[in-house]
């Protein structure tokens, strides 16, 4: 129910016109259940990404994102880097996922794909990652995960 | 009140059941009843309290006759035969569910001469729902029901004999009392019922398979009411009144838009110096803090005495001016903080766009404000409102845990349909985000901010 875009992708996500690989997963947020999720660093990295952090404010102000807080999410960011298991240097990405249950990831970062994969990082559900118009059977509802329930 | 009920008014058709907050935002396009929600209010109480039935006309709320207030379908349907009004009290033993607990357990603490009865129902809910019908052209109580488990009073006007009944139900006991409509409430009143359980000598003329205690318990049901709803909310005028160059002095009356402000004010300054200046103070925090005005203060130019004539002076960064000599906003929303920060602790207030004029800077200002009082004065606050800025706010002062708890909101979204429209209720969570709003909640804005960008 929830997704990560994560700040390398965000340009192209909420690229104007929108781009074919993500309509679905605009579909999915605009039209139906889907929740943005974003927090921690990640909210910081994605107020540099042009037109996504303006639009990223309305769709909370809808209840379509969800923003989560430091203070819950640094904690978490430390204790994952802590793991010494990520190999990305994304841990806040890993820590929001693991705070809200997001378990969809839209990036075009490998390392972060495998750390998001990683059932030591993420699991029950394990994460999955949204990459094109193909992925879009991902879209779906995460047990737990903060966000809308129609 | 916990909960309203509403069935077959105006745009509203089926019946629906509404949370209610001591913070409680209500949203929406033009013309989806949210004025109509806040008359509603207003009536559930005068059910309770009000020594005459409901008045539907009385400022600032215009519901107009039968045929303006009951829900009108269309074909077939036509207009709705009766309409239904209601209200739950979740905890009665809390004004507005959140009095401090040290004195809602006072107030649950059972009295030394109540009856078993009576104890056992000290914390289940009350739920009153009144049916009206038409009669002469305007709505009448035709059936009143009351329920707290296990105790049920059911009132109705018997037009054949002329009296109202009152069937009074413990579990599987009951009985009647039946009064007459020439020394009576010629409808269903609850307070008239209160003051005949009052009366040792109806109970034993119509007592029916009930018990002492029964009618101590149904008695006790009663009071929990009264108590909790014990204030009439106090209902705001979508516009205020204009600012006057010079006021003389009349009286201070509250109105609904507020032209009692100026007379309050100039009283206050004269003869209450020390609640002037608490008033004064908060005022200043306000103004301050989203840059309308610095003070505000009373000037008698024409002399000293209270029956000179006065002016209301607001300094903004410099020398004061008067009030129709700054921007409109001050004026318009004077009534709002003054009526807000003086009512009683614990009051309703029934408020619609008291966001109007102000910029947004002070619009979101008064969101903090509102949260304020209600977690300072444990007032309520039903605001009706299209300020984003305003509701912005509340959300984050949730969020940053400076004012209000997650509970504390409610935010009401008004929403058209083909079987007219529905009331949803939307809660926020700890870091203030909206929990579950519906599909079409702020869809507009959402298109809106789609075609700026292009898309």
């Amino acid at each position: 129910m929830c997704v990560i875009i994560d700040a390398d992708l965000a340009g192209r996500v909420f690229a104007t016109p929108r781009q074919a690989e993500f309509v679905p997963l605009w579909h999915w947020v605009e039209r139906k259940d889907g929740v943005i999720v974003y927090g921690g660093k990640l909210a910081g990295e994605l107020k540099k990404v042009g037109n996504a952090w303006r639009y990223l404010r309305q769709l909370n102000a809808a209840g379509r994102a969800h923003h989560e807080p430091d203070t819950t999410v640094l904690p978490e960011e430390e204790h994952v880097a802590g793991l010494g298991i990520c190999r990305s240097d994304d841990p806040h990405v890993i820590a929001l996922a693991r705070i809200t249950r997001a378990r969809v990831l839209c990036s075009a970062d490998r390392n972060l794909h495998a750390d998001f994969t990683n059932p030591q990082l993420i699991n029950q559900p394990r994460g999955r990652v949204y990459q094109n118009a193909g992925h879009a059977h991902l879209l779906k509802h995460t047990p737990g995960c903060v966000g809308r329930r129609q | 009140m916990d909960k309203m009920i509403i069935e077959g008014v105006r745009c509203f058709r089926s019946e629906q059941e509404v949370p209610l907050a001591p913070l409680t935002l209500l949203v929406g396009e033009n013309s989806t009843g949210k004025s109509t929600f806040l008359a509603a209010i207003r009536t559930v109480y005068d059910l309770v309290h009000a020594e005459k039935e409901p008045n539907f006309n009385e400022e600032p709320f215009n519901l107009g006759a039968y045929s303006d207030i009951a829900n009108y379908a269309g074909g077939r349907g036509g207009r709705a035969k009766c309409f239904r009004l209601g209200v739950e009290v979740a905890n009665a033993n809390s004004a507005n569910g959140h009095l401090k607990k040290g004195v809602a357990d006072l107030e649950a603490r059972p009295r030394a001469d109540a009856s078993p009865g009576a104890k056992q129902n000290i914390k289940t809910p009350i739920r009153l729902l009144a049916t009206f019908c038409q009669e002469a052209s305007h709505p009448r109580i035709a059936d009143m029901r009351l329920a707290s488990p296990p105790y049920t009073i059911a009132g109705n006007y018997d037009a054949e004999s002329s009296k109202v009944n009152y069937v009074l139900t413990a579990e599987n006991r009951s009985a009647t009392i039946k009064v007459n409509r020439n020394w009576g409430p010629s409808a269903p009143d609850i307070r008239f019922l209160a003051f005949l359980l009052r009366r040792e000598v109806v109970r034993v003329e119509s007592s029916g398979g009930l018990t002492k205690q029964d009618f101590d318990g149904l008695q006790d049901v009663l009071t929990r009411l009264f108590r909790t709803m014990r204030r009439r909310p106090y209902a705001m005028a979508p516009v205020r009144t204009k600012p006057e160059r010079t006021y003389d002095p009349k009286t201070d009356t509250p109105r609904p838009e507020g032209r009692h402000i100026p007379m309050v004010l100039a009283r206050m300054v004269s003869a209450e110096p020390e609640n002037w200046a608490t008033l004064r103070t908060a005022l200043s925090r306000f103004g301050k803090a989203c840059g309308l005005f610095d003070t505000v203060t009373v000037r008698r130019p024409l002399g000293k005495k209270e029956s000179d004539p006065f002016q209301i002076q607001i300094r903004v960064a410099g020398p004061a001016f008067n009030l129709v000599d700054v921007g409109y906003g001050v004026s318009q929303v004077l009534p709002i903080l003054v009526d807000s920060l003086l009512g009683d602790r614990g009051q309703m207030f029934l408020m619609q766009q008291p966001e109007v004029h102000l910029h947004p800077r002070a619009q979101a200002e008064l969101g903090t404000f509102l949260a304020q009082l209600v977690k300072q004065d444990r007032k309520s606050f039903i605001v009706e409102t299209h300020s984003d800025y305003l509701i912005d706010r509340v959300r984050l002062d949730v969020r940053d845990g400076v004012g209000l708890r997650p509970d504390d909101v409610v935010i009401l979204y008004f929403q058209r349909g083909a079987s007219g429209v529905k009331i949803h209720p939307i809660r926020l969570d700890a870091h203030g985000n909206l929990e579950n709003p519906p599909r079409g909640y702020r869809q507009f804005f959402l298109q809106e901010e789609r075609r700026f960008f292009g898309v």
